[in-house]
């Protein structure tokens, strides 16, 4: 795993995914939040999942096993991200610190924190 | 040679050879890096005990500097009939405390060690930041499947690669690395052997007992053998030995002992005790032995004692006896009235002897001084008296100080500072009687700095003083300097300076000054991370010529690798005056730098602790 970002935007301009906005404080104004991955050397068949928790520690989004390179062939550097989306309803429940995980063949690879503001 | 022996004997007594190092973590792994640089610890697939458990995952980071250790991805942690699963596991080794975090339908934290304490999930950006590319990109780092953390820090790995700026160097049976410049636990170490043009052959060695908390010793030999430099004047050969040894015996009371010799045949040693009572009172009792060169030995027994009476003031007291008569006392007393006035009173006694002859100097110093501090103003008022009893001289010099604290005005825009100084001298010998004043007031000030455009400011600063004395010699000065500073585009701003200063003393009907003006010009380029410099001018307006030119260059290149050139054109002599080169290697913890330094045509590499 090369890094793993958390961002506003992506750019899809170029061969491979880029992130963009990179930061960790969000408002209630933004679209939503992206967690992006980079992993190098990738030869066989991966699969990913991202996981994101609340402010109350409860599991608000699960992306399941997202398969990678099914074909198995070598990929010198591969790129994927998912994006959860703020739901302005629950303001009081947004406000805070959030986490998302990512985990690479159900081992957790990368661990962030981001927080919501106003 | 006889004089070395006891402070060696004193330095060594007793005492024990290395102490041994606790080992914190035993990490053994497939894969595991670390970093001098930044002094961090990367691992897959490893394995270590911690509490009573064994523990694998399949990542470690660890940051020493922070001291967090973090194991994640397929944590199981095992102790006889008990096995515990997780996905990250947050550590200290030290107070043997983690918390064991599993993501499931909801965040789950599981304390091992402190199991009623607090959890939490806190972000942490150095974890983010580490991993294994992080790591090779540092200067110095090795890779092996076996490392140690002792108790202070220091990491110990076995069969190891070691890894210079990215290319792979020795491999190592055992290889240690520690905190760069920190004091050794203890034993014997050769420090240094150099060798220079000017000094010969350099050894140093040294010998450290440290037992926590109660005993700490060092012994430092320094020895410079001359013998192989052609027309070396000197002595052919220098020894020289310090020592020095506390002892803390609890709380309140400790002793010591400091010794040092010279084979140019002069040597000193002293011992004392020290005690204090409720941290009121505390006094030192010292015995010293001083051998200066070709002079006669001194043996001096002191006593000296401080009490804080809280309100009442601080009473401080100071006597030495010397075997051959000699005396040295002190008495002082300070306390803080209202707040606001500050006291001290103070007086010596000193009766020294005159070089080998039976006279001595017989001198008595009294002092009084006070001072009353507002938020407008501060005055202060010194008298000092010295007595030369032998010479049968006293010199008594009242002071008096008055000055208004820095007052801003028209909204913070001007500042200005007031104060003055008068001295008054008092010299009565036997037929001689001498007395001489002075005067000197200071006005300064300042202004804000004042925007005409928004990338355009200027501030000044006016200063003038005046001196005067009983001789009649009165000196004027005054100085006036205009800054002004423009930003021209993003990462360059021009920055230009005029000073005009002008001295003048008259004395009687004789006037004589100076005036002096520069002008002088700044150019700032920072446009980005990998380059910034600037260049500077200064143009004398009066003479019609210029002076000096200085330019300072810094340029990124591969990885942490930078260029920095120091250089000094001199218009007066027209030519370059002076040109530094630097080559420097930024690392974390130390900074590597290859420096050329053209006024001594040097060469040097240093190595630089941050």
């Amino acid at each position: 795993m090369e890094y793993v970002y958390l961002c506003k935007k992506v750019d899809d301009s170029g061969t491979l995914l880029k992130p963009l906005d990179i930061q960790s404080e969000y408002t209630l104004e933004d679209e939503g939040i992206i967690c992006f991955v980079r992993i190098k050397d990738v030869s066989q068949e991966i699969h990913l999942r991202w996981k994101w928790y609340s402010t109350d520690k409860q599991m608000v989004r699960d992306t399941g096993k997202v398969m990678i390179n099914q074909d198995e062939k070598y990929l010198e550097v591969v790129t994927a991200y998912d994006r959860f989306r703020l739901n302005p309803k629950d303001k009081e429940k947004i406000e805070g610190q959030w986490t998302v995980v990512v985990f690479l063949n159900d081992k957790l690879i990368a661990r962030k924190i981001f927080q919501i503001n106003k | 040679m006889k004089r070395i022996l006891p402070i060696f004997i004193c330095a060594i007594l007793s005492v024990s050879l290395t102490a041994s190092e606790d080992i914190l973590l035993r990490l053994e792994g497939d894969f595991l890096a670390y970093s001098y640089d930044f002094n961090q610890i990367y691992g897959e697939n490893v394995e270590f005990s911690f509490s009573s458990y064994r523990v694998s995952c399949q990542y470690l980071k660890v940051d020493l500097l922070s001291q967090i250790f973090y194991a994640h991805g397929d944590v199981i942690l095992k102790k006889e009939e008990e096995e515990l699963n997780g996905d990250e596991f947050l550590f200290n080794p030290k107070e043997k405390k983690g918390t064991l975090i599993n993501y499931k339908e909801k965040i789950e934290l599981k304390n091992i060690g402190d199991e009623k304490g607090e959890s939490s999930l806190a972000r942490n950006d150095i974890l983010d930041e580490l991993n294994l590319s992080e790591i090779q990109k540092s200067f110095i780092y090795f890779t092996g499947q076996l490392i140690e953390i002792m108790a202070d820090y220091d990491i110990y790995g076995y069969n190891v690669t070691l890894f210079v700026e990215g290319f792979q160097s020795l491999g190592f049976k055992k290889f240690k690395l520690s905190e760069g410049i920190k004091q050794r636990m203890g034993g014997f170490s050769i420090d240094k052997i150099w060798y220079t043009k000017s000094q010969g052959i350099i050894a140093r060695a040294s010998y450290s007992y440290v037992r926590k908390d109660k005993v700490n010793s060092l012994t430092q030999l320094n020895y410079e053998e001359h013998s192989v430099l052609k027309n070396y004047s000197g002595a052919k050969r220098q020894v020289d030995v310090m020592t020095s040894t506390t002892l803390n015996v609890d709380q309140s009371l400790n002793a010591g002992m400091t010794g040092n010799y010279n084979s140019s045949n002069l040597w000193n040693t002293r011992l004392w005790l020290n005690k204090n009572w409720g941290g009121k009172i505390d006094a030192m009792v010292d015995f010293s032995y001083n051998k200066p060169i070709n002079l006669k030995g001194e043996a001096w027994i002191g006593l000296q004692s401080n009490l804080n009476a809280g309100k009442v003031g601080t009473l401080s007291f100071l006597g030495r006896f010397e075997l051959q008569n000699q005396i040295l006392t002190g008495l002082s007393y300070t306390n803080t009235f209202f707040n606001k006035i500050n006291l001290l009173l103070s007086s010596s006694y000193s009766q020294i002897r005159i070089g080998e002859s039976q006279d001595y100097s017989k001198i008595f110093t009294g002092g009084v001084s006070l001072s009353y501090n507002t938020r407008i103003f501060n005055l202060s008022t010194d008298y000092y008296l010295n007595y030369d009893l032998f010479g049968n001289q006293l010199l008594s010099q009242p002071q008096l100080r008055f000055g208004l604290n820095p007052f801003s005005f028209y909204g913070g825009l001007l500042t200005a500072n007031i104060y003055n100084v008068f001295i008054y001298n008092q010299l009565r010998a036997e037929d001689l009687r001498q007395y001489s004043y002075s005067n000197n007031t200071v006005f300064n000030l300042t202004t804000r700095p004042i925007y005409i455009q928004r990338n355009f400011n200027l501030n000044f600063n006016v200063a003038l003083e005046q001196f005067l004395e009983k001789e009649g010699r009165n000196f004027t000065s005054g100085g006036f300097i205009i800054r002004a500073e423009k930003r021209v585009f993003k990462g360059v701003s021009l920055e230009g300076f005029y000073t005009i200063q002008s001295r003048r003393k008259t004395k009687g009907w004789l006037i004589e000054g100076t005036t002096s003006q520069d002008l002088s010009a700044v150019l700032n380029v920072n446009p980005s991370e990998k380059l910034n410099g600037w260049i500077s001018f200064s143009y004398d307006p009066k003479n019609n010529q210029w002076r000096q030119s200085f330019a300072d260059v810094s340029v990124g290149l591969i990885k942490n690798w930078k260029f920095h050139s120091l250089i000094n054109y001199d218009f007066l002599l027209k030519k370059i005056g002076n040109v530094d080169l630097y080559l420097i290697r930024d690392a974390g913890r130390f900074q590597l730098r290859f420096i050329w330094r053209s006024l001594s045509k040097q060469f040097l590499v240093e190595l630089v602790p941050r």
